[in-house]
């Protein structure tokens, strides 16, 4: 997701949120209409909820709440920052500037590597930088006579050997997940 | 370019960024300038606009983004690749008079030629035969 969807979810999660906030206060007699509300067009709008019949009130005061978790839990997915980091990765810094390369550059360099092994149909993989180097999630589809165990340490060698060298970086560790049933929903071709 | 009475060269942002861009393309191993990974980058002039190579001019001397796309298999790793970008770029600007630059960050933001045998949107079946694209 780009910037500025980022920017409009987190910006309308903040309208919702704080609506809901407002709306459950009233109803909840802590502060009247007029305490919350900035103009007298949001004062109307408060008024409403101002003296509810039980009924109401119970549903208005559930729904708020739902509304409000329901708010809270989007902004903090939005904010807070993807497990993956950045999605760039520092190569190299140096008096002269800055190397970097996207994340998804060096997916790509794993999946095609990955492709490459005997027996690989098809390779996914994520990427993350810890503070030990590049940790690589592969998750592979492999051929049914490919032997498993040695095209998991095939996978793992080339890998990691392959995004040292053309990447300059330490790979920390590289996890492979294989299956023989296609990765992608599409029947495979024979 | 003008020279303030010797004592700094300024220069045109556009024709240091068009110079740098077509020296940066002619690098063996770069595929083409990309005109940035997640917003556009470049140099920005009436009537033009060099994508890839963002200039920025400081008092004393001038700074340079350059966004590329390597091609790949690479032909040398990445920070190699960066400091052949970095030459190529100083020689061009050397070449118009400008000989202070105190910073050319290089992004890759993408790899030419990985897509197929990657396993993202086909398989390597798929690749070989040429079919799906």
């Amino acid at each position: 997701m780009n910037v500025f969807n980022r920017f409009l979810i987190i910006l309308a999660s903040l309208i919702i949120l704080v609506s809901a906030v407002a709306v459950l206060l009233v109803t909840l007699n802590v502060y009247g209409p007029a305490d919350l509300a900035p103009s007298p067009w949001f004062q109307d709008r408060l008024n409403t909820y101002a003296d509810l019949d039980p009924t109401t009130w119970n549903w208005t005061v559930g729904v708020s709440i739902a509304v409000i978790i329901a708010s809270l839990i989007l902004l903090l997915v939005e904010v807070w920052p993807h497990p993956q980091g950045s999605s760039r990765l520092l190569l190299k810094r140096d008096g002269l500037g800055e190397i970097t390369m996207t994340r998804e550059s060096v997916r790509d360099i794993v999946n095609w590597e990955a492709g490459q092994v005997d027996g690989v149909m098809e390779a996914q993989s994520r990427v993350f930088d810890g503070p030990d180097g590049l940790r690589i999630n592969c998750r592979v589809s492999l051929a049914p006579q490919a032997s498993v165990p040695d095209a998991t340490a095939a996978l793992q060698d080339r890998i990691k050997s392959a995004v040292e060298h053309h990447v300059g970086r330490h790979v920390s560790q590289v996890l492979v997940d294989t299956q023989l049933a296609p990765l992608t929903a599409r029947a495979r071709v024979r | 370019m003008e020279t303030d009475g010797g004592a700094r060269t300024k220069v045109n942002p556009l024709v240091l960024a068009r110079a740098v861009e077509a020296a940066v393309r002619r690098v063996p191993g770069i595929a083409a300038i990309s005109r940035g990974a997640f917003a556009e980058t470049g140099t920005y002039g009436p009537g033009e606009t060099v994508f890839g190579v963002a200039v920025s001019e400081r008092r004393t001397a001038v700074g340079l983004e350059i966004h590329v796309i390597a091609e790949y298999p690479l032909i040398a790793d990445l920070p190699l690749l960066a400091d052949r970008v970095r030459r190529s770029a100083f020689q061009a600007a050397e070449s118009l008079g400008v000989t202070r630059i105190d910073r050319i960050d290089v992004a890759f933001d993408d790899l030419a030629g990985v897509e197929c045998g990657s396993g993202g949107s086909e398989t390597k079946s798929e690749c070989e035969t040429g079919g799906v694209r």
